[in-house]
């Protein structure tokens, strides 16, 4: 009975965990995954350690600096002996090691005897540690739930039923306090929602190369775009939009401008009702499509491509505002002679410079000048904002050691073959069949999940390594 | 087209395209302007680019489900002359556009743009109310037909954007400027930052009535109510067809219970044009006067664009009243200086209402007229009026003439 379920643990160790992953975890975590004194080596996790051990020598990580301490003391034969409390532990074992190597960041610097002349010292000493001291704090507790848990582990055993069956419920509670700790709290502890996700979003979508079947396809890209935010429930206004050439609105679009706003009630109960930005982040990009337009007649396979620019928008707060309107200069277009009751035209464009930047937004769309000069001013936010946040990124890269792994900006993000009804992202490198549902808004959900997913690999693994939290 | 003698339903109307349709019968693909449908009998849900009119035409209701405002059709015959190749239709409307001489490729582009989106809207309202819309292209067409004729496109259109307000425009109306919109928002920001804060204790303890003579639209009194909600309006005209169409703009943008639209002619006697039919307590005098009144002189009319002259009545542009008669146009201004007297309380009175110092008259002029009534408010006998100043628009040309109390 007992050897089954060993074995059935062995298994799982060995498949679920992918090895690349194991490795790390060994290199970080030569003790009890708790870093508690406590060490209990049981017969699977000796064995288990040495299963992979061929690897570890072979490839061994050199360990970074925090984690040398952790090192002494312990044999390298004595490495990973990890046993999980819970299966949801054994899932987030990589966000635990990040939390684990992130606390010791925090513990060094609490230690650490601080100089008192070097001022620059101090001031990034007080702001790590006011940064992980919630995580601290939860990594606290943590441990000392799993110590309970640890502890409870002999008298589940206990021979009077009764007892056992009290220990059972205890352990069973405490299992799933732990699980929601570890689910939960720390993931938004460890790796804050960015502060850009929840702000509305200005999104446009123009054809590229292609001609009409480009139009086309942007009908398609946006048509989608439209949908999944009606799917969230968000708030959308259409700021400009030119139709293709083929007439009769059956030409496609050549441009179509949108905002998407948080939804005002809360969306449809959906995820993500009020992370615009967040969920939108990623189609920044070149998309490529791949199929037979419809309007071709020999059937061959047309490349096009839908070039999409998302910006977020900054609000335009008292405290910090984003343009003076002072630095603003507003053109209506043409001076019209008499003007007044002597003539009547239908004249509404208007163009909006930013003096200090240069930048100018013209806007005609709308017959009301009034409309027009409202969102020429929401698209001039819009890109004086995303030029703040270029230079706040800039500013943080520079003051960074190590290279930026932010997401990749190159050009080209996604395919779309239709006629393998295949999506793929070149970014991540996946592929989604089931076009269609994509297209029509409710597949997206789980393109953008996966990119999500991804972020969250790369910034748990950006912090293991001891760096600052990654740009996207 | 033998394909297409089978019968599909559509589902779904969005957006102006067809968005799925869900097929009852074998339709492998219909060949439609440039594009090709693609239907594939198991496909539920498709791409369609199809110009909605084409199907509209194609269409005859069945019963008309007024399920999620969804009407369902269904496609009784196809011809295949309605799926016949236009070139460019566009290209043809801007064609026709432009052999109206005020259109240059710009404006008509424009037009164009604007014709389109506004009879798709209407299609679209046309259809949430569960009602088949007319085919769009001849509406289109008709539009095009109308504008290259000349006739604004305000009246085409029906309504035009005046500041933040939409107002409602109808032959023969005078069609709302932006220059008045702006030079009354203008003037509203003025009165509004030259009172007391709202905190304080001499803030206004009564609503300002403003009086506007010659109103057309309604639409400055209806910006002035909307900018300052601290004010009631009163637009008066003698056309009855203004005072109708004042009255519908006031109820539509539901200011009807500030603004009150009735008829009133400046040249009577000055005392009926401040008492409300039925009211018992006889003249109530106003705070201040506003009036875009007609200024401009018979030569000058003569030679303006078609748009104008042809379109929008000579009785709201003329300043010296009819056609033929020669002057500077000032005709107006003379009987608004006579009667403002008669018209404004006296400006203590105001002050104890906390609206101390705003200007008590301001008048639209045209090109060159600003100086001329500047005098002509100024020497009025009544000597109501003690400093005046001269406003510019937008485009930099005199446009407002304003006059406070001695």
């Amino acid at each position: 009975m007992l050897a089954t379920t060993r074995a059935k643990h062995l298994a799982r160790l060995s498949k679920a965990v992918a090895p690349r992953h194991l490795l790390k975890a060994q290199t970080i975590a030569p003790s009890c995954s708790c870093g508690c004194s406590k060490f209990e080596p049981g017969f699977s996790s000796l064995i288990a350690s040495r299963s992979i051990s061929t690897q570890t020598h072979t490839k061994r990580i050199v360990p970074l600096l925090p984690f040398k301490s952790l090192r002494r003391g312990y044999s390298t034969e004595a490495e990973a002996p990890i046993e999980w409390c819970t299966e949801t532990e054994e899932r987030q074992a990589k966000l635990l090691a990040t939390t684990r190597a992130r606390v010791e960041v925090y513990r060094k610097t609490v230690s650490e005897e601080p100089d008192a002349t070097d001022v620059q010292a101090q001031i990034a000493r007080a702001k790590v540690q006011k940064e992980l001291a919630p995580l601290a704090d939860a990594w606290d507790k943590y441990q000392e739930m799993r110590k309970s848990i640890v502890d409870m582990k002999p008298h589940l055993e206990d021979p009077d039923p009764t007892l056992r069956e009290m220990f059972e419920a205890e352990h069973s509670t405490l299992c799933s306090d732990l699980d929601e700790l570890i689910t939960t709290a720390l993931p938004k502890l460890l790796l804050p929602p960015s502060p850009t996700a929840a702000l509305p979003t200005v999104m446009s979508i123009n054809a590229g190369v292609g001609g009409i079947e480009s139009a086309l396809c942007t009908e398609s890209i946006a048509r989608m775009y439209i949908r999944f935010a009606e799917k969230k429930g968000w708030k959308m206004e259409e700021i400009s939009r030119v139709d293709g050439t083929g007439g009769k609105g059956g030409g496609g679009i050549r441009e179509l401008t949108m905002k998407f706003e948080p939804s005002p009630w809360g969306g449809n109960g959906e995820d993500g009702a009020d992370e615009v930005y967040g969920l939108l982040q990623w189609e920044k990009g070149v998309h490529r499509v791949q199929r037979i337009p419809p309007n071709e007649t020999l059937g061959r396979i047309h490349t096009s491509t839908v070039a999409v620019v998302v910006l977020p928008i900054y609000p335009d707060t008292e405290d910090a505002p984003l343009v003076d309107p002072k630095d603003v200069r507003l053109d209506v277009m043409r001076a019209r002679g008499a003007g007044g009751q002597h003539v009547n035209r239908t004249e509404s464009a208007v163009r909006l410079t930013h003096i200090p930047t240069g930048i100018t937004v013209s806007m005609q769309d709308s017959r009301s000048q009034h409309q027009n000069r409202a969102w020429a001013w929401d698209i001039l936010r819009a890109r004086l904002s995303e030029k703040k946040h270029n230079e706040d990124v800039e500013a943080r890269r520079a003051s960074r050691r190590s290279q930026v792994k932010g997401a990749d900006r190159s050009d080209k993000i996604r395919t779309y073959n239709f006629n393998q009804d295949r999506l793929t992202d070149h970014r991540f490198g996946f592929s989604i069949i089931g076009l269609q549902n994509i297209l029509d808004g409710d597949g997206l959900e789980d393109v953008i999940s996966m990119m999500k997913k991804d972020l969250m690999e790369r910034r748990l693994e950006s912090l293991l390594q001891g760096e600052e939290d990654i740009d996207y | 087209m033998a394909l297409l003698r089978k019968l599909a339903r559509v589902m779904t109307i969005y957006n102006n395209k067809i968005l799925s349709v869900s097929i009852t019968d074998t339709i492998r693909s219909i060949k439609l302007d440039t594009t090709m449908l693609a239907l594939r009998p198991t496909t539920r849900l498709l791409k369609c680019v199809t110009p909605r009119s084409n199907f509209a035409r194609a269409c005859t209701t069945t019963k008309p489900t007024r399920q999620h405002h969804e009407p369902t059709f269904q496609i009784a015959s196809f011809s295949s002359t309605s799926f016949t190749q236009n070139a460019s239709p566009e290209e043809s409307y801007l064609h026709t556009l432009s052999s109206n001489p005020e259109l240059s490729r710009f404006d008509a582009e424009n037009d164009l743009r604007w014709i389109i989106s506004e009879v798709q809207e209407h299609a679209k309202r046309e259809l949430a109310r569960g009602k088949l819309p007319p085919i769009e292209d001849e509406r289109v067409e008709e539009f095009v037909r109308r504008r290259a004729e000349g006739e604004p496109l305000q009246y085409i259109l029906g309504n035009t954007d005046f500041g933040p307000l939409t107002i409602l425009c109808k032959r023969p109306t005078l069609i709302p400027r932006p220059e008045t919109a702006h030079i009354f928002t203008q003037l509203s920001q003025h009165i509004l930052s030259s009172i007391p804060p709202l905190t304080s204790a001499s803030r206004p303890s009564e609503p300002l009535s403003i009086l506007d003579l010659c109103t057309g639209t309604g639409c400055i009194p209806l910006l002035m109510a909307h900018l300052n909600p601290l004010s009631t309006a009163t637009g008066l005209d003698n056309s009855p067809a203004a005072v109708s169409l004042g009255g519908v703009n006031a109820k539509k943008l539901d200011m009807h219970e500030r603004v009150d639209i009735r008829y009133g002619n400046i040249f009577g006697p000055s005392k009926r044009l401040i008492t409300r039919p039925g009211d018992l307590g006889g003249a109530k005098k106003v705070g201040m006067v506003v009036s875009n009144p007609p200024y401009i002189p018979y030569e000058e009319w003569k030679d303006l664009p078609r748009s104008v002259r042809e379109y929008e009545s000579p009785a709201a542009l003329l300043g010296d009243g009819t056609k033929g008669q020669l002057g500077k146009g000032l005709k107006f201004y003379e009987r608004i200086a006579e009667i403002l007297s008669d018209l404004l309380i006296e400006e203590e009175e105001l002050a104890g209402k906390g609206w101390k110092g705003i200007p008590r008259v301001a008048v639209e002029v045209g090109k060159g007229q600003a100086r001329d009534v500047e005098d002509i408010l100024r020497g009025s006998n009544g000597g109501v009026v003690g400093r005046t100043e001269v406003w510019n628009d937008q485009f930099g040309v005199e446009r407002l003439v304003v006059g406070w109390t001695r």
